[in-house]
This record gives structure tokens, C-alpha cells and sequence, in this order.
């Protein structure tokens, strides 16, 4: 090709800047991990019960099975959406799990039961891209459907999954040590993880995200994409679906009431921007297990279940001050590098 | 010359109540660059949309080697080879440079994930013959405006883009970024590309046109080789009629005592002791290039920006101005620098616009609560009528009106304000010839019923032609306070430069 222009009037920048991003970018997951180590370090001084093998495992399978809806969750926030619908999936889901498992095999149920959960979402998708509704409009009206849904498919009845030992297996099961539901979790982060940050599919995702218009210009898939991305966030919450039957062994159309408001605030705990535009998956992990930490505490603390609803809504509040927070000192770190 | 590389035959483009276009012609050659200019609402913009695919034209063809060819959307006229750089750019801020450049074209490897080391490497290259220095993985959010731009530029170099239209690529560039791109356009033009420049500042199409194509009222005025042109020609053109060479009236005689005085006034990293004072009824300038703490120094006049340092005093009092309610209780209005971002309220009318901040302190406290509508019609029609906006009715969306008249309407802003000391940013950005004189006469104006008005502006002779006195900042110190005939381009450019080098903290 040619030779470079003027190579000596190009204008030094960004150096700074970057660092101060890279600041936030490590920032946003110490964060969470301070607050996390802060809670252990703390309660394990109060109660040392805390600390005990068996509640740190539920601790760390609760925190798996949120974790697993909040990956989903943080590619359609990545994609500048939101789904509300995730617990109604959740339910509807586990429900139809639950009475699969009494008319076929495992591996079917669980293939029939995540197909259900994908299709599902990526409804969420055509009516959010074809009908264009909004979608926290869109997953809003799919949250009561949904929900009636399941209760009807359950006519207001609980199932209980008996006699299926290698399905509970799913959630009691260990692996090198490891219960199984966290090696689905990181599986489940790795996969996400590739498909976020290595695929072009992922890139146009927080393209999307990122700036609609742009990506439109671009010639970028657009309905295609937002269509996979809330099939992807249906994948999930029926994965966790089946998690959790595998927990309780005894499912009714209630579950996951307040799911979607966990989901949003492990991503954005984890150091997800609402803004959209780009997603942090480990993050997410890490905001799982604190909500499964606090939420834990708060149950060894003897404090009444309601009082956790006030938590996880001043948690949710608190990480999107930071949010806020976060974006205001890098815009002007940035206005002072100009 | 070699053949024409896109041929635009007799492009209409009727919109309800309105033709756009009428009959246009238009040739652009390869290694050309071919200004494109007019007034706001002769048709550019419509003309940029017909050929990057976002508007179908009502009736005319476009030709590429020899062919019909038809955009029916943005994605067809990029194939087509054609890159539209508008002013808003198509980045993804989160988006690292690479991915911007790649964006929906990434290189993958055999497993269908993305191959970093040979994309950053392409990318590197680009950039590279761009000359610019910043790293492919950076993300695009963290780049000046400067940057940004040739990141643009970047994207449509790597696809080999044969048409590249830039418009008003230099609004929002400083001198030495504008000398970059002026050096990459000229390299484009040496390739071969064709580059079809869209701009309201006539000196730079005299620097780097080669032909230039006047429109007007959507009709084709004519094309000529910029040798062949002068400035008072294009004008001509634009208007319709000539311009004389306005010279706008100065010399009112200001107060004595001084509406506002800034005493040795500070912000880190930016200002350093600055000292000056403005008298009622005159127009002070306020010339520096960007990063001189110009910007700096009007926003911390309008509470914006907190100073370290000395003392603004109005009136000879010392006022404390920590936020923008504060500056206006105090009697100071500011015309924001971007209209769109900081101005207009796209949603609302022309009415609403103008009057969004109208004092309401004589009301009684009942009144205050609501509208008053027929108060606030007169009101309206009183400014309208003074600064000639052009919308058909006052309900008008204030963004379905031109540049300038969207413009107009903020400086409508200032009579409704009552405020008698003004901060003008950029009065005549973005708006045309006619337009701009009208802006000038109205400063003058304003200066003459007795305010003091500050114009902080890049455009020098802007302030050569309405400042009465004019303040140079560089590198955050005072490097000039010229007056009457001192106040001309050398003077100003030469105070801006100073010190720039010897590199104040």
C-alpha cells in the first residue's frame, strides 16, 4: 500500500484514558469480590455456623442456579434489553420438567424442557423485533402469560419428582469434589463467555447494544440477533428451571417469583452497565454468590424472609448508584484528559 | 479526466409539501475531491441520503461504471462502494477500534471464532497508514472526536471504498487535527478515491477542492473547477445574489463600570490566572484553540465548572456561581456550544423552545403554575418576528427546522431571559452565509440595547468582524487583549499560538 501520512501531527491520546478504564474494568469485579469477602469475613466472626461445609454448599448452588439465569440476563442487557419474563419461564419450565421426568427418560427431559425454554424466549425476541415492542414491555406482558401458564399447566397443583434418583443427583451430585451445579454454572459461563467475547455474533450483540443505529448502518442482522440473544436468555432460565426442580423435588407454578429482579442485579452488581454495549459474565458469578451470600446471612441471622426483599431491592438500587457512579468519574476523567 | 466513477442524472426527491431535490446532476471522478455546498435546506443533506442509500430518489438515476444502480437501503450503497461519513458517526463506543473497523466482516478462524491477532493486525495497519498511533484493542469511547473520525475513515479504507462523502468533517476538529485530515484526504485523492466533500467553511474547499458543486433550493447551480472560482462566486451562487462584504456596525459606546470582571480565576489542568473585564454594551471575543481553556472558562461562568482560584464579579459584587440556576439568577445567559446535544429539545415546538425558561418571578404565584397561553404566543411572535425564524407555525417541532433557524430560536432564549450578560458558544456553528450575517447583526444588537456579550468562537474571522474587543487564551493564560484595529485575523491567530509550544503546565 502507501506510505504513512504525516504520522507526526497524529494526536497522542488515550493512554491515560485507558488506564482509568482499566481501573474501572478491574474495579467492577473487585468490587463485588470485596463486598462478598466483607460478608464471609463478617459473618463467620458472628456465626461460625456460617462457615460450615454444608451451608457454604448452598450457598455456592443457590449462587449457581441465579448465576445461570444472570449469564442470560447479561447478554440481553450487553444487547441494551432486559428480560422480566425469566421467572415465569423458571416456573413454567420446572413444572413441565418436573412431569416430563414421569413420561420419558432424564436426557429427554432435559433437551425437551430447554428446547421449551428457548422457544419461549425467542418469542420474547419476534415480538419484541417484529412487533416492535419495547423489550421490558414486551417480557412484562410475558411474565403474566407465562405465569398463567404455568399455573395452568399445573391446574394450582404442586408435582413432586419421586423415585428419580439420578435426576436429584443433578443438584446433590459431586464432581472431583465439586457440586454439580456450579461445574453447570461455569460451563455455562464458559459458553457464554466464547460466544460473548469470540464470536462475531457476540460482538454484534454489543454492537447493538452499543449504538442501534450504527449497527443498522452497518448491515448488521438485527431482529436475527435480539432473536437469538432472548432464545439464549429462555435457554437459561430453563436451565435453571431444571436446577432448581432437581433442589426442591417439588415444583408448583409459583417458582422464581422476583427471579428477574435477582437476575438484573447480579449482572449489574457483577459490573454490567444497563447502558448496554458490553457485558461482564465473570462479574455475574461473582454478583450470584454475594446475593446467595446475603441471603444466606440473613437466614442464619434469623431475620424474617421479608426483610430479604428490602435487601435484594436496596442491593439492586445501591449497584446501579455505583453504576451511575462509575460513569459519571470516567466521563470526567475524560472530559479532564481533552 | 478518466471516467466518471458515479454519475447522478436528474435526481428528484419530492417529500410531502416539499421538493427536495430538482433535477440534480452530479459527477464525481476517481482521485477527485468534490465540494458539495449550499445553504442549510439547498438540498445537501437529501443529496448525501440519496447516495448512501438512506433515501430512494422520486425520479433521476444514479450510474456506476456505466450501470443503473438502485439504493434501496444503506447496506446497497455500501456494497456498492460508497461511504457516508456524517457527523454522526456509525461507532460502537464499546467496541475496541478493530471491532469497529471489522464490525460485521470479522475475520474468524476455521473453529468460527474470531481471530484477534490477524484482525488487530489488519486494523494496526490501517491505522497506521492513517498515521495514526493508538491501539487497535482500544476501546472506540475513550478517542477524540479527531480520532474517532479517522476511525471512520479507517472502516472505509479497509473495504476499499472507491466514494468516500464527508460531511461537515471538520466542525468539531481543531486546527492540527484539521491539517491531519486535509493530509489523508490528499492521500485518498492520490489513490484514486473520490471524495465528496460537504462543507459550510468556503477556505477549506478553496484548499483542497478541486471542483465544486453549488446547490440551491434543491436545484443544481452549477459545478466549476475551484481554479476557475473565487469565494465571492461560490457565495454568489449559494445566495443567489452577492454578498457584500458585510462589515456589521461596532463601536457602540459601552459603560464604564463593568458588567463582569474575572479576577485572576483558575481551574486545574486548565486555566491559569485569567484576568478581564466586559462592559455593558459591548461585544468582547473570546478566541483560543481547543484546549487554550476557552471552554473551561465559559463554562465556569455559567456555573458549570467550579474554579480553584480568584473571583467573578458582577457588577462589581462577587457572585459565587456553583450551578447554572445560580449564573442565571445572576443575570448571565449561556448559548451552549452544540445545539443538539445542549440546546434544542428535539420533541417540543419552536415555541416551547424558545420560551422553555421564560422568568415567571412577576407572576403571581397561581399564574406561575400554568401557561399562559396567549401571553406566550405574543411573546413568541414578538421574537420570531425580530430574529425572522422561519417555521410555519409556532407548534412546529423545533427539529423540522434548519440548522439555523433551530439556532435562531436559542438566541430567542436570550431576549426571553431577560439576562443582560450573554455567553455565546459557537453563535453561527453549522449555519449558513445568510444566516450567520443575521446572527452577527443580531450580537451587534444585543450589545447596542445595553447587554454585555461574550462570543466564544474557533471561527476567527467571526470574531474579527463582531468583536469590539477580544480576549486570546492559550494554554490556559491570557496571550492577548486586543482592541479596535487590533482586533484582526493575524493578531488573533498569532496570540492563539503563543506559548502554545513552550508548554504551560
Amino acid at each position: 500500500m502507501q506510505t504513512p501520512m504525516n504520522p507526526t501531527v497524529s494526536a497522542p491520546q488515550g493512554k491515560p484514558l485507558a488506564s482509568v478504564l482499566r481501573f474501572f474494568q478491574v474495579f467492577e469485579s473487585v468490587g463485588v469480590l470485596a463486598m462478598l469477602l466483607i460478608v464471609v469475613v463478617a459473618m463467620s466472626i458472628i456465626n461460625p455456623v456460617y462457615l460450615n461445609l454444608n451451608n457454604v454448599v448452598n450457598i455456592v448452588i443457590t449462587a449457581s442456579i441465579i448465576s445461570v439465569v444472570g449469564m442470560g440476563m447479561t447478554m440481553a442487557v450487553a444487547m441494551g434489553g432486559l428480560d422480566l419474563s425469566v421467572g415465569s419461564i423458571q416456573a413454567l419450565t420446572a413444572c413441565v420438567a418436573a412431569s416430563l421426568l414421569d413420561t420419558t427418560n432424564i436426557p429427554l427431559t432435559i433437551v425437551g424442557t430447554l428446547l421449551l425454554g428457548m422457544l419461549i424466549g425467542m418469542l420474547n425476541g419476534a415480538i419484541i423485533s417484529r412487533l416492535r415492542v419495547p423489550a421490558f414491555v414486551a417480557t412484562l406482558g410475558m411474565m403474566s402469560i407465562l405465569r398463567g401458564a404455568a399455573l395452568l399447566f399445573t391446574d394450582g397443583q404442586s408435582i413432586l419428582i419421586m423415585g428419580h434418583d439420578d435426576f436429584a443427583r443433578l443438584n446433590t451430585g459431586r464432581l472431583l469434589g465439586i457440586p454439580v451445579p456450579f461445574i453447570i454454572a461455569l460451563i455455562t459461563l464458559a459458553a457464554f463467555y466464547i460466544l460473548l467475547k469470540h464470536t462475531p455474533f457476540g460482538r454484534h450483540v454489543c454492537a447493538i447494544g452499543g449504538n442501534e443505529n450504527a449497527a443498522l448502518a452497518t448491515g448488521l442482522k438485527i431482529g436475527r440477533t435480539r432473536v437469538l440473544v432472548f432464545g439464549l436468555v429462555g435457554l437459561s432460565a430453563a436451565l435453571s428451571g431444571i436446577m432448581l426442580s432437581a433442589q426442591l423435588l417439588i415444583v408448583d407454578g409459583t417458582l422464581g417469583t422476583g427471579l428477574e429482579l435477582q437476575a438484573i442485579a447480579v449482572t449489574v452488581l457483577g459490573g454490567t452497565s444497563l447502558a448496554g454495549g458490553s457485558g461482564n459474565l465473570p462479574g455475574t458469578l461473582l454478583g450470584s454468590l454475594l446475593v446467595a451470600a446475603i441471603s444466606s446471612a440473613m437466614n442464619i441471622l434469623r431475620v424474617p424472609p421479608f426483610y430479604q426483599y428490602l435487601a435484594l431491592g436496596l442491593l439492586l438500587i445501591l449497584a446501579l448508584a455505583l453504576d451511575a457512579l462509575r460513569r459519571t468519574l470516567v466521563k470526567r476523567a475524560m472530559m479532564g484528559e481533552a | 479526466m478518466a471516467e466518471p466513477i458515479l454519475i447522478a442524472k436528474q435526481i428528484s426527491k419530492q417529500f410531502p409539501g416539499v421538493l427536495a431535490l430538482d433535477n440534480v446532476d452530479l459527477e464525481l471522478f476517481p482521485g477527485e475531491v468534490h465540494a458539495l455546498v449550499g445553504e442549510n435546506g439547498a438540498g445537501k443533506s437529501t443529496l448525501i441520503k440519496v447516495l448512501g442509500g438512506q433515501y430512494q430518489p422520486t425520479s433521476g438515476t444514479l450510474v456506476m461504471k456505466g450501470e443503473t444502480v438502485h439504493f434501496d437501503n444503506p447496506m446497497q450503497s455500501q456494497a456498492a462502494g460508497i461511504s457516508v461519513i456524517n457527523q454522526e458517526f456509525n461507532l460502537i463506543p464499546q467496541l475496541s477500534i478493530a471491532e469497529n473497523i471489522f464490525l460485521g466482516r470479522e475475520i474468524r478462524r476455521a473453529t468460527g471464532l474470531i481471530d484477534w491477532k490477524v484482525m488487530n493486525a489488519r486494523a494496526a495497519s490501517v491505522l497506521q497508514e492513517l498515521g495514526m498511533s493508538a491501539s487497535p484493542r482500544l476501546r472506540v469511547e475513550y478517542l477524540s472526536v479527531a480520532d474517532q473520525q479517522l476511525v471512520e475513515v479507517a472502516k472505509a479504507l479497509s473495504q476499499d471504498f472507491r466514494i468516500m462523502i464527508m460531511d461537515e468533517p471538520t466542525a468539531a476538529l481543531n486546527s492540527a487535527e484539521v491539517e491531519r485530515l486535509f493530509s489523508i484526504i490528499a492521500s485518498l485523492r492520490q489513490r484514486g478515491v473520490a471524495v465528496l466533500y460537504v462543507s459550510h467553511r468556503l477556505s477549506e474547499i478553496f484548499r483542497i477542492a478541486d471542483r465544486v458543486t453549488v446547490l440551491r433550493d434543491g436545484r443544481h447551480v452549477d459545478t466549476r473547477p475551484i481554479k476557475d472560482t473565487t469565494e465571492s462566486d461560490v457565495i454568489t451562487m449559494m445566495l443567489g445574489r452577492a454578498l457584500a462584504d458585510y462589515t456589521v456596525e461596532k463601536g457602540a459606546s459601552p459603560d464604564a463600570k463593568p458588567a463582569l470582571s474575572v479576577r485572576d480565576v483558575s481551574i486545574p489542568k486548565a486555566l491559569h490566572g485569567v484576568s478581564f473585564d466586559v462592559h455593558y454594551g459591548e461585544v468582547l471575543g473570546l478566541a483560543g484553540l481547543i484546549g487554550s481553556g476557552r471552554s473551561e472558562l465559559t463554562r465556569a461562568l455559567f456555573g458549570i465548572q467550579s474554579i480553584s482560584a480568584g473571583a467573578i464579579e458582577i457588577d462589581g459584587s462577587v457572585v459565587h456561581l456553583n450551578n447554572p440556576m445560580q449564573a442565571l439568577r445572576a443575570g448571565i445567559f449561556l448559548l451552549p456550544e452544540d445545539r443538539k446535544i445542549e440546546g434544542i429539545f428535539p420533541d417540543l415546538s419552536v415555541l416551547d423552545n424558545v420560551l422553555i425558561k421564560r422568568p415567571r418571578e412577576k407572576d403571581s404565584a397561581v399564574a406561575r403554575q400554568f401557561l399562559a397561553g396567549r401571553a406566550e404566543r405574543t411573546q413568541y411572535q414578538k421574537i420570531r418576528d425580530m430574529l425572522a425564524i422561519r417555521a410555519h407555525t409556532s407548534a412546529q417541532l423545533i427539529s423540522t427546522l434548519s440548522g439555523g433557524n433551530q439556532q435562531k430560536a436559542l438566541l430567542g432564549r436570550a431576549l426571553v431571559s431577560e439576562a443582560r450578560i450573554l455567553l455565546l458558544n459557537e453563535p453561527s456553528r453549522g449555519v449558513d452565509v445568510g444566516t450567520k450575517v443575521e446572527i452577527h447583526e443580531l450580537i451587534r444588537h444585543l450589545a447596542q440595547e445595553g447587554c454585555a456579550v461574550i462570543v466564544s468562537s474557533s471561527d476567527v474571522p467571526e470574531l474579527v468582524k463582531i468583536s469590539d474587543r477580544c480576549l486570546v487564551l492559550s494554554g490556559g493564560q491570557t496571550t492577548g487583549l486586543l482592541e479596535g484595529t487590533q482586533v484582526n485575523e493575524d493578531n488573533i491567530l498569532a496570540c492563539a499560538v503563543a506559548h502554545a509550544k513552550i508548554g504551560v503546565s
